[in-house]
């Protein structure tokens, strides 16, 4: 063995000194490294995740404005419906009204009319019998015969008869 | 040709019974660096990385997700700082091999072997090496030579007579079989304490009894691990360093020609994946053999695999192939 | 027989042959692969991370012979 370099106190040298090296190396070299490693590897889990979060945040407000924004186009649906119900009501109110007062008219108007041609007749048979005992009058004072006095109520009647 | 091998590292100094030996000083070395190096950009860490940071936390990640991966969510963050330190200490300790100056900065020990080389036509790397070296312990250095007139049979074999002479001051921890199988030993250890822990001694015995006329056989199983793994870690890092001297003794023998001097970037390059390679393999069949050892076994072996992801599965097949 | 030509040869026949198996073994590795990636090229990169870890293994073999043969070079 001592052909290939043994040697027991170069061993036993060799052995603590590695054994005290992989101790400091862990200590000050490679934990502190893998604490570095393990803490960025922590950070960007724990971003990923808040981004994740953010996401699922953004998508629920998207929802959110989505069911808000339907909700406001049934609502003026709602209103446009209801003005153009109110407005036909208020056109057939209007219509009514409107032909109620052309009946309105057009009956006081035929009253009016009644009323005048009643007038008028009265008014005729008025100047009819005026005309008559204007005639009549005539006839007296000129004592006419029967025949003349026919001859002129005849005449006067047909005058007012025109 | 003369290369300089030497199978066991050289002793540099006495320090009371302990030979300080040229892997040893590098071995440390290595480590005061890593730790200041990545304890400096640790302890500077921002949640926004800078450039150094990056490449620390490319490695850790890597790291974090393959004992993950193997040993599950709990035993992986419990073997981490165990895996993590052995991956990046013999990494980095490899490519070591690939500096220049590693292994070819020498101390003289016997002083009338002193003689100036410097100007003496030294080949290409020489001048590299010049402005690497120190002077170390008022010892005189010198720099590596390559004596190209020697042929190189005879002087491959007769190197061995006057090696005590050659003492390179840096060489790769893991060229060390004392280092490798330091680290071996600990992940033995580390092995039977997690088993332990889950299953207590008994449940560890029982389950290395599992059909009883095994247990002779997985306990030698269990041994020869710590023989597999350190063996295997100082084979490929003395391979590469030997292949390197080779190459670099083969360069230094072409002294007229240029396109010989881009062979070694060739070798270098193989080096670094190696490297790499033999890190992660070691890190890895670490990171195996405590979930194995931790795993529950309440039934058959199926229930291994589900416990372990894919790359535990195939390691698990290699790891067996492998003892 | 010269104690340096039968240190040369033995080392020689080490390596010599202790590098066929792991060759063998490595170039079925990749040809596995190779299938592999060809059938699910999604998959390439899982494939090759364990086909060079595999690879890695069965080299060791070849470097252990590769460390016998040093052995018996240099140190024996």
């Amino acid at each position: 063995m001592g052909a290939l370099g043994l040697d027991l106190w170069g061993f036993i040298v060799q052995l603590i000194a590695f054994i005290i090296f992989v101790w400091l190396f862990w200590k000050f070299a490679l934990g502190p490294i893998t604490k570095v490693l393990d803490e960025r590897q922590k950070n960007v889990r724990e971003s990923l995740e808040a981004a994740e979060r953010m996401k699922a945040e953004m998508a629920a407000t998207a929802a959110r404005n989505e069911e808000i924004l339907a909700e406001a186009r049934q609502q003026a649906g709602q209103i446009v419906a209801q003005a153009r119900e109110a407005s036909d009501a208020t056109l057939a109110r209007a219509r009514e009204e409107a032909a109620k007062q052309s009946d309105l008219y057009l009956e006081r108007a035929q009253a009016t009319l009644r009323q005048e041609t009643e007038q008028a007749r009265q008014q005729l048979r008025q100047e009819v019998a005026d005309l008559s005992v204007m005639a009549a009058e005539k006839i007296v004072r000129k004592n006419l015969d029967k025949a003349a006095q026919a001859a002129l109520i005849e005449e006067a009647l047909a005058q007012a008869g025109n | 040709m003369e290369i300089h091998i030497s199978v066991k590292p050289e002793v540099l100094f006495q320090l009371g019974p302990i030979g300080v030996t040229n892997s040893m000083l590098t071995m440390f070395i290595m480590m005061a660096l890593l730790i200041i190096v990545f304890g400096n950009i640790a302890r500077k860490a921002k949640p926004v990385p800078s450039r150094g940071q990056g490449v620390f936390e490319l490695i850790a990640e890597f790291l974090l997700d393959l004992v993950e991966n193997t040993g599950g969510k709990k035993i992986g963050r419990q073997v981490f700082p165990l895996v993590g330190g052995i991956f990046i200490f013999i990494a980095f300790s490899n490519y070591t091999g690939i500096l220049p100056g590693i292994g070819t900065i020498y101390l003289k020990s016997s002083p009338e072997a002193v003689h100036s080389t410097e100007g003496e036509g030294a080949p290409a790397e020489g001048d590299g090496h010049n402005s690497e070296a120190t002077p170390a312990e008022g010892a005189a250095f010198q720099v590596a030579s390559i004596d190209t007139t020697v042929s190189p049979a005879t002087g491959a074999f007769a190197e061995e007579e006057h090696a005590e002479e050659h003492l390179p001051l840096f060489r790769p921890p893991n060229a060390d079989i004392n280092m490798t199988l330091a680290m071996a030993v600990l992940t033995f250890t580390m092995v039977q304490v997690a088993g332990i822990r889950a299953h207590g001694v008994g449940g560890r015995i029982k389950h290395l009894a599992d059909p009883p006329f095994l247990f002779p056989i997985e306990v030698i199983g269990e041994f020869s691990r710590i023989i597999s793994l350190s063996a295997r870690l100082f084979g490929n890092v003395f391979a590469g360093e030997v292949l390197l001297g080779v190459i670099y003794a083969m360069v230094g023998a072409m002294k007229f020609a240029i396109l010989p001097l881009f062979l070694p970037v060739v070798f270098i390059g193989l080096e670094l994946l190696f490297g790499t390679i033999q890190a992660l393999v070691f890190a890895l069949l670490t990171l195996i053999y405590i979930t194995l050892a931790s795993a529950s076994h309440h039934g058959d072996h199926d229930e291994e695999h589900d416990d372990a992801h894919h790359p535990a599965t195939t390691g698990h097949a290699t790891s067996g192939a492998a003892d | 027989m010269d104690p340096v030509a039968a240190k040369a040869i033995g080392a020689a026949i080490a390596i010599g042959v202790g590098g066929l198996g792991p060759g063998l073994g490595i170039g079925m590795a990749v040809r596995g692969a190779m299938d592999a990636i060809g059938r699910n090229p999604e998959a390439a990169g899982d494939v090759r991370t364990t086909m060079i870890i595999g690879a890695a293994l069965a080299e060791a073999v070849a470097i252990y012979a590769f460390v016998i043969a040093i052995i018996i070079a240099f140190v024996v």
